[in-house]
């Protein structure tokens, strides 16, 4: 599958926090979950996609186009909905649509009008009269009305309702249907993921931990319950993290396969995505 | 660039529209009614060169620079974009100040004192120093940043005021009469015929010089 983001050794420091060579590529055709705890470098990654921040290291590539040599052609392709969604308040939506349509040649108007009526918003109101939701909803309208190849949503659920947000991941679903586009969000939701997204990349501190299928990490990783005598030297490069319960220690292994041939009297629960960032950044906040 | 135009005049076309109509009526009023030419200028200079400074602010204030940076848009075109929205507004305000000068009943002005080319490529040279300066700068801090300079400028022209006994007053007005006074020097060593455009390639470069500037600061600029 040719990939339709490619991201490669990416760095950026600032002062108390640095992107460390996140690396990662969307394959056509899938959607990819970005997820990590707040502070994990999600919105920081996303934003040098779309060169919103500079970089000390690393390419992006936009299906082969390199985001910095060839900006333009590369984000004719992206539909980018951010986190706070922010754009001059006191203008009418359909100024703000009719702003916009020019830059992309596969505007849809139609497409546009009708996202409007479905998301019930009316073309008239003005941006400041939106809710969050609302102004989610609009972001995700007019990324979806240039017909993008690739779609980039910084936290799109966040500050949605359930209903819209369980339609927003539907729609997702969707979009990837031809095999050639594709989806990446970032999220710390992680019930999200595990409903919508094919392959999942978890940062944490601004590293990538594991950019996997979801079958991969539902094979792949695991935690293990035991007694004390599993952390025994010789097998503890098994573990990942590990952590003590007043009923023994839990484990959390990225390789399962391995980890059940060597402790066969072990109880192994299946890590969901949740488990394996609260094993490995303890101290973050997330849902 | 012209797309960018075009998204500027459609997100700031309430504003666009006042300053285009009270900017004149009040340059109108204020040059039918002012004895020092110099001034006039100056202060043309310095009102136009503030006023699509306005438009940008309102990005900056709702932060929709991201999103426009998102689309697919280099920032040297950006940043292209609001030079030329800037400088259309201000050749409307500038001719549309002027003809009110002259048409405001009891004014002191006549179309041949305002439409004089060495008073007009005065106001556009002061017009060109001050946009030019202040575009950079508002690229750099903002608008807040902005507003400060200028709250700072006033508590300078104050200070100018309270010690002028010590001939502090009299370098500003060195300083106000150097741009007429280099023009004069242009005209009498080639002549007004070839003055005008050689004047007006000087003003054009220094545009071209204060984009360039903005540009690299737009560059290192994060959202």
């Amino acid at each position: 599958m040719d990939a339709a983001l490619e991201v490669t050794g990416l760095r950026k420091s600032y002062k108390g926090f640095a992107l460390k060579d996140v690396s990662f590529a969307v394959p056509q055709g899938t959607i990819m979950g970005l997820v990590g705890p707040n502070g994990a470098g999600k919105t920081t990654t996303i934003k040098v996609i779309l060169n919103l921040v500079r970089r000390q290291a690393g390419t992006v590539k936009v299906f082969g186009l390199d985001n910095r040599i060839e900006e333009k052609a590369a984000k004719i392709r992206i539909g980018f909905v951010h986190e706070t969604p922010a754009m001059i308040e006191d203008i009418p939506l359909r100024d703000i649509a009719a702003a916009t349509a020019p830059f992309y040649p596969k505007w849809d108007a139609q497409l546009c009008e009708g996202l409007l009526r479905e998301f019930e918003l009316p073309a008239g109101k003005k941006f400041k009269q939106l809710s969050h939701g609302m102004k989610m909803k609009f972001s995700l309208a007019l990324a979806l009305c240039h017909g993008a190849d690739l779609l980039i949503l910084d936290e799109p659920t966040s500050g949605l309702d359930p209903v819209f947000r369980r339609e927003l991941l539907e729609r997702l679903s969707a979009v990837i249907q031809d095999g050639r586009k594709a989806v990446l969000f970032s999220t710390h939701i992680t019930s999200d993921l595990e409903r919508t997204a094919d392959y999942v990349t978890l940062m944490l501190n601004g590293k990538v931990v594991f950019s996997s299928t979801r079958d991969e990490i539902r094979d792949g990783w695991a935690v293990v319950k035991g007694g004390r005598e599993i952390l025994e030297p010789s097998r503890r490069s098994l573990f990942r993290a590990v952590r003590e319960t007043p009923y023994g220690v839990e484990a959390l292994t990225a390789d399962a396969p391995a980890a059940r041939s060597a402790f066969p009297s072990a109880v192994f629960d299946r890590a969901s995505i949740e488990e394996i960032m609260l094993f490995l950044n303890p101290g973050a906040s997330h849902d | 660039m012209i797309k960018l135009m075009r998204r500027g005049f459609i997100q700031h076309k309430k504003i666009i529209l006042s300053i285009g109509i009270l900017g004149p009526v009040y340059m109108g009023y204020f040059g039918s009614r002012i004895n020092n030419i110099l001034l006039l200028m100056v202060f043309c200079g310095f009102l136009y060169g503030i006023m699509p400074l306005i438009l940008f602010a309102r990005d900056d204030k709702f932060k929709a620079d991201a999103f426009g940076l998102s689309l697919p848009v280099t920032r040297r075109e950006y940043i292209g974009s609001r030079y030329l929205l800037s400088w259309a507004l201000m050749l409307f305000l500038f001719l549309a100040g002027s003809l009110l000068m002259i048409l405001v009943p009891g004014g002191k002005l006549t179309a041949a004192m305002v439409f004089n080319p060495r008073l007009m490529l005065i106001t556009l040279a002061f017009l060109t120093v001050n946009f030019g300066c202040l575009m950079p700068l508002f690229v750099r801090i903002g608008q807040v940043g902005l507003l400060a300079f200028l709250i700072g400028l006033q508590v300078l022209g104050v200070l100018l005021m309270v010690f002028r006994n010590i001939g502090s007053l009299a370098v500003v007005k060195k300083l106000f009469h150097l741009i007429p006074d280099g023009i004069t020097a242009v005209q009498s060593a080639l002549g007004l015929a070839l003055a005008f455009p050689v004047l007006l390639a000087v003003l054009a470069l220094l545009t071209y010089v204060s984009f360039e500037i903005s540009v690299a600061l737009f560059r290192r600029k994060e959202f």
